[in-house]
C-alpha cells in the first residue's frame, strides 16, 4: 500500500477509540479477560470493547495484536538493512518479491542511499551474522538483482513502542 | 525455552484472540489449558523475550508521520549523539551498524511540522547532519519470527 493510500483513507476515531487504544498500545496485564477489565475501566459493555477492537483491525489502524518480541533475547541477534539498487520499472516487481519471503520483515522504497543509490530497503533478521548474509544470497538468486549492500546492526540502541495516545490526546473530541 | 514456548511464541506473535476468553481460545489451538498459557506467557515476559503484549498501531492511519533517519556520528561523540537522540519520545527503534552511517534510528511525529522541528533540534543540539529517508512506498511490514 502506498503512503498516499493510507492517507487517503485516514480513519476517525472517536473518544472511546482513543481510549480504547491507549489501553492496547501498552501490555496487557496478565487478567484472563483483557478485554472486560478494559471495559470495566471504561464502563462500557465488553462487546462494545471486542465490537470496537476488531473494526480497528479491520480497518487496518490496528495492525496486530500479539506478543512484541526482543530478538535478542529470543536469540535472533543480527539484523541486516539490506538496500538493493533494484532498475526503475522492475521496483514493483522486485520489492513485491522480496516482501513475500518470510526472513524479510520490511520492505520499503525509499529515496536512493548510499555509494550505490540503491532505493529498496529490506530487513533480514538472523541468529549469526552469517545466517544474515545466507539470507540476503537466497533473496538476491530470487530476485536476480545482485547490487546491494548490507548494513549489520552492530548494537541495539533502544527499541520501545510508541505511546500515540496519553490522556490528553485520548480526551480530544 | 522450550518446544510449547516456542509454538506459543509464533501463535502470538501475529494473532492474539479478539474475544472474551482469548487465552483459553489460545489454548485450544495449541493443546494447552488457559492457565498454562497465561503462565507461559508470563514466564516468556519475566525472561525478556516477550517485550510486551498489545496492539502494534499503524502511525499513518492515526494521523502520526514516521521516518527513518540516519548519521555520521565520530566514535568520540557516538555516546552523546546516542543519548541526545534516544531521549525523544518519538525515536523507537535506533541501531548502531556497520556503515559509514553508523546511526540509524526511527521517528514517530503528531504532524510533519513537528518532525521537522524535532529534526532540526536534533541537529542544533548534537551538531550532526541528519539524513531523512522517509518511505515512499511500504512493500511489507510485519516482524513475525518463526520459532
Amino acid at each position: 500500500m502506498s503512503l498516499r493510500n493510507a492517507r487517503m483513507t485516514d480513519a476517525e476515531l472517536d473518544k472511546l477509540d482513543r481510549q480504547i487504544l491507549m489501553a492496547l498500545q501498552g501490555d496487557l496485564d496478565d487478567s484472563p479477560e483483557p478485554y472486560a477489565r478494559i471495559a470495566e475501566a471504561l464502563d462500557i459493555p465488553e462487546g462494545e470493547v471486542i465490537r470496537r477492537v476488531k473494526k480497528m483491525k479491520s480497518e487496518g489502524i490496528i495492525r496486530r495484536i500479539g506478543a512484541m518480541i526482543r530478538h535478542i533475547e529470543a536469540g535472533i541477534s543480527f539484523n541486516g538493512m539490506v538496500v538493493w539498487r533494484v532498475p526503475p520499472e522492475r521496483l514493483d516487481e522486485v520489492g513485491n518479491r522480496l516482501a513475500e519471503f518470510p526472513e524479510v520483515t520490511h520492505c520499503y522504497e525509499r529515496i536512493p542511499f548510499g555509494d550505490k543509490g540503491g532505493s529498496l530497503f529490506t530487513m533480514v533478521h538472523a541468529p549469526s551474522r552469517e545466517g544474515c548474509m545466507e539470507i540476503v544470497r537466497r533473496l538476491s538468486e530470487a530476485v536476480e538483482v545482485e547490487d546491494y549492500e548490507i548494513l549489520f546492526s552492530k548494537r541495539e540502541l533502544k527499541k520501545v513502542s510508541m505511546t500515540y495516545f496519553d490522556e490528553e490526546a485520548a480526551d480530544e473530541e | 525455552m522450550d518446544q510449547r514456548d516456542r509454538d506459543l511464541l509464533n501463535e502470538i506473535q501475529a494473532d492474539f484472540p479478539v474475544g472474551p476468553h482469548p487465552y483459553r481460545v489460545l489454548g485450544q489451538r495449541l493443546g494447552m489449558n488457559e492457565r498454562e498459557v497465561l503462565e507461559r506467557i508470563a514466564g516468556l515476559k519475566q525472561e525478556g523475550v516477550i517485550r510486551r503484549l498489545g496492539a502494534s498501531i499503524n502511525s499513518r492511519k492515526v494521523g502520526f508521520v514516521s521516518t527513518l533517519l540516519a548519521a555520521q556520528v565520530p566514535e568520540k561523540k557516538l555516546d552523546e549523539f546516542v543519548a541526545i537522540v534516544n531521549a525523544c519520545p518519538g525515536v523507537t527503534h535506533n541501531y548502531e551498524r556497520d556503515h559509514r552511517y553508523n546511526v540509524w534510528f526511527t521517528l514517530i511525529s503528531p504532524s510533519a511540522d513537528d518532525k521537522e522541528r524535532t529534526i532540526r533540534s536534533l541537529v542544533e543540539r548534537t551538531g550532526i547532519d541528519i539524513l531523512e529517508l522517509p518511505a515512499k512506498k511500504i512493500f511489507k511490514i510485519r516482524v513475525n519470527f518463526k520459532f
